[in-house]
């Protein structure tokens, strides 16, 4: 493991790299103050960038994205009361007070310093339980793996907002997605109608592109006017915000390790970390009443967990091939685009790209933190341009970009086509996360399940008899009568 | 009896013909192809049609909403927006629609470089009520910036477009 760590590692004396690492420090930075565009949408315009650089190079470049994103975003709740992207919400309800009184700059200072550190622990906490996950993927054959897919597949459905069904449903439509074109497990073409465009399926980048970013687009046209208005210049002492969160050291330590636990369970995401540790800082607090007041604690919560989310939720994306939240599932896109198959294989064999990804954002978290402190009067007025220069510039970057993976024409109208069913999707309430996990684990389910039946000669009891897919299969059954049994309980109350 | 179609009805409806078109077209294919496609494709026409009635009876769904934070759609996250009613809503969506599929018929007739200094142009003029020389600007920075990135450094030949010679697909 240590080589693959200095393998890795060495990459940052290449100064190529380290521009990418400032580059893509600058760009999450920058999609992250800009609310409604965030880290998913970084990620899907910046993912064809990526095409022409080596595996470890690309790697590091993704996972700076994602580690400027979560800054980025809380400079605008702090200074304007308006999130960068939903999970910089809670960061609203203590950072904005804080900034009204004239603490803007403690305010930033303390969620810098939470950025950074939640971050740091998140990751060192994937590197403790990695060894371990190395272990048990081994265990891992066919039949569990499959289970582990649909323990994945239901959990994302629910953790989905709203309606249950509606989630299972667009994991559903998502992975009959993934069926159509060519599969190499059975040799034959399906569902292409006999269009040639078809055969290789429904292409992976156009398609996330067009879910994710142009759906954005979209809706930013259909709101108009700017992403915010307001102006505020931070006043106070950063160095002040610094030295409140070691005053708050337990907070800062209970909320990193809830952002850890909950970016390990896939689909969740950051909001949901960021308002259960909120949340239970809250009620754990000696001055509850002044949350919502500005209280510091409550910036360290919102901050530390949002942050700490990444290192968890790399665990189940690199162990298992199991994305822990909506930008994994992009990180999972750049994996098969770079030819790395996700699954037990990659954590395996490829620990150099799991290095890749740690090295990557802790360098990314430092530099954007850096960046954003330097640069946080700007970024807080990023907020008031116009959506008419923010649609034109990324919809061209998203169809160029998904022209440029291939040199096909036809995946820019995959693009729109895609885009158009993303907003469809978002208005009617269907999570587009369960929709993308749903395609991108389609393929693999269907090949694990295959493989277990071919092992078993065609019995399906191999599911329920082996006993660590027995246990996932209770825990699938668990979460789909969740929501039955609390109903009930709500009833009976 | 009178039902109202709604547009959450519509598109719900069109996820069941989709679901419903794949399990009928496995129908066709040998049987471990099908396998798979049939099983999910069956769940997914029985869960979208469960949806389907909840639509006419929500109460029967209101047991399945789930109360854990959104993390995935993201037109909550854009709040500050300002709202719109849905038959402008409609009207700005196909006017949104009318620009991309443009742009794309640009990108076909006379390629990427000549299309993304029209599209910008034209956008930005018409919506940021800028002066001339502002919109020019901002067409030449995105214009340069795409023709260095891709064309220079990544070394993608951008479409050409069918009038310039180039092919009609790939």
């Amino acid at each position: 493991m240590f080589e693959a760590f200095l393998e890795a590692a060495a990459y940052l004396a290449d100064p190529e790299v380290v521009l990418y690492v400032l580059l893509g420090s600058a760009i999450g930075l920058l999609f992250g103050a800009l609310p409604g565009l965030g880290g998913i949408v970084a990620l899907a315009v910046m993912l064809p960038f990526t095409f022409g650089m080596e595996q470890i190079p690309a790697m590091i470049f993704l996972a700076a994205i994602m580690g400027g994103v979560p800054f980025g975003g809380s400079i605008p709740a702090i200074l304007l009361n308006t999130p960068g992207t939903a999970p910089n919400a809670a960061s609203c309800f203590d950072g904005y007070p804080m900034s009204r009184r004239g603490e803007g700059n403690r305010a930033i200072g303390i969620s810098a310093t939470s950025s950074g550190l939640g971050a740091i622990f998140g990751l060192l906490v994937l590197l403790l339980l990695m060894p371990a996950v190395r272990r048990i993927v081994l265990l891992f054959g066919p039949a569990e793996f499959f289970m582990l897919v649909l323990f994945g597949l239901v959990t994302v459905s629910f953790a989905a907002r709203g309606n249950m069904i509606k989630g299972l449903v667009a994991a559903g439509v998502g992975i009959l997605i993934s069926f159509i074109g060519y599969s190499d497990v059975f040799g034959t073409l399906r569902f292409t109608g006999g269009v040639e465009y078809l055969w290789d399926g429904i292409t992976l980048v156009p398609f996330m592109i067009g879910i994710f970013a142009v759906s954005e687009l979209i809706n930013y046209s259909i709101k108009g006017g700017t992403v915010a208005t307001g102006e505020a210049t931070p006043s106070g002492k950063i160095l002040d915000g610094v030295r409140e969160v070691w005053k708050h050291k337990v907070t800062f330590l209970r909320s990193s390790a809830i952002g850890t636990i909950v970016g390990i369970i896939p689909g969740v995401g950051g909001t949901v970390a960021n308002f259960i540790s909120y949340t239970t800082a809250k009620e754990a607090s000696k001055s509850s009443h002044t949350f919502g007041e500005g209280n510091p604690e409550g910036l360290i919560a919102s901050e530390s967990a949002n942050n700490a989310k990444d290192g968890g939720a790399l665990l189940p994306t690199v162990g298992f091939g199991i994305p822990g939240s909506a930008e994994m599932a992009l990180l999972l896109g750049g994996f098969i685009l770079h030819g790395l198959n996700p699954g037990p294989l990659l954590i395996t064999e490829h620990m150099d790209v799991v290095f890749a990804l740690v090295i990557g954002l802790v360098a990314s978290n430092v530099i954007a933190t850096g960046l954003g402190l330097a640069l946080r009067n700007h970024l807080g007025k990023l907020t008031a341009l116009k959506v008419s220069y923010i649609i034109p510039i990324v919809l061209v970057l998203c169809f160029v970009g998904a022209y440029s993976i291939r040199t096909n024409i036809w995946d820019v109208v995959l693009v729109i086509g895609a885009g158009i069913f993303g907003y469809a999707f978002i208005k009617y309430g269907f999570p587009t996360v369960a929709l993308i996990i749903g395609y991108i684990l389609g393929v693999l389910a269907e090949r694990s399940f295959t493989q277990s039946l071919m092992v078993s000669g065609g019995d399906y009891s191999i599911f329920f008899t082996q006993p660590i897919s027995l246990v996932l299969f209770i825990l699938v059954v668990g979460v789909l009568v969740l929501p039955f049994a609390r109903g009930k309980l709500r009833r009976k109350r | 009896m009178r039902i109202r179609f709604s547009g959450s009805m519509f598109f719900t409806a069109l996820l069941v013909f989709f679901a419903g078109a794949i399990v009928f077209v496995a129908l066709t294919y040998p049987s471990d192809a099908r396998q798979a496609p049939l099983l999910i494709g069956i769940a997914t026409v029985a869960l979208g049609v469960l949806l389907l009635i909840g639509e006419r009876y929500p109460k029967l769904l209101s047991m399945m909403n789930v109360s854990m934070m959104q993390y995935g759609g993201s037109l909550e996250e854009t709040d500050e927006l300002e709202e719109v009613g849905d038959r402008e809503e409609l009207k700005r969506l196909m006017v949104m629609m009318g620009w991309m599929v443009g742009f794309f018929g640009f990108v076909y007739g006379v390629g990427f470089l000549v299309a993304i200094a029209i599209f910008v142009l034209a956008y930005v003029k018409t919506y940021a009520r800028t002066g001339w020389m502002w919109s020019v600007l901002v067409t030449a920075g995105v214009w340069v910036f795409v023709y260095v990135m891709f064309e220079l450094v990544i070394r993608v030949e951008l479409y050409r477009g069918i009038l310039f010679g180039a092919g009609p697909g790939i």
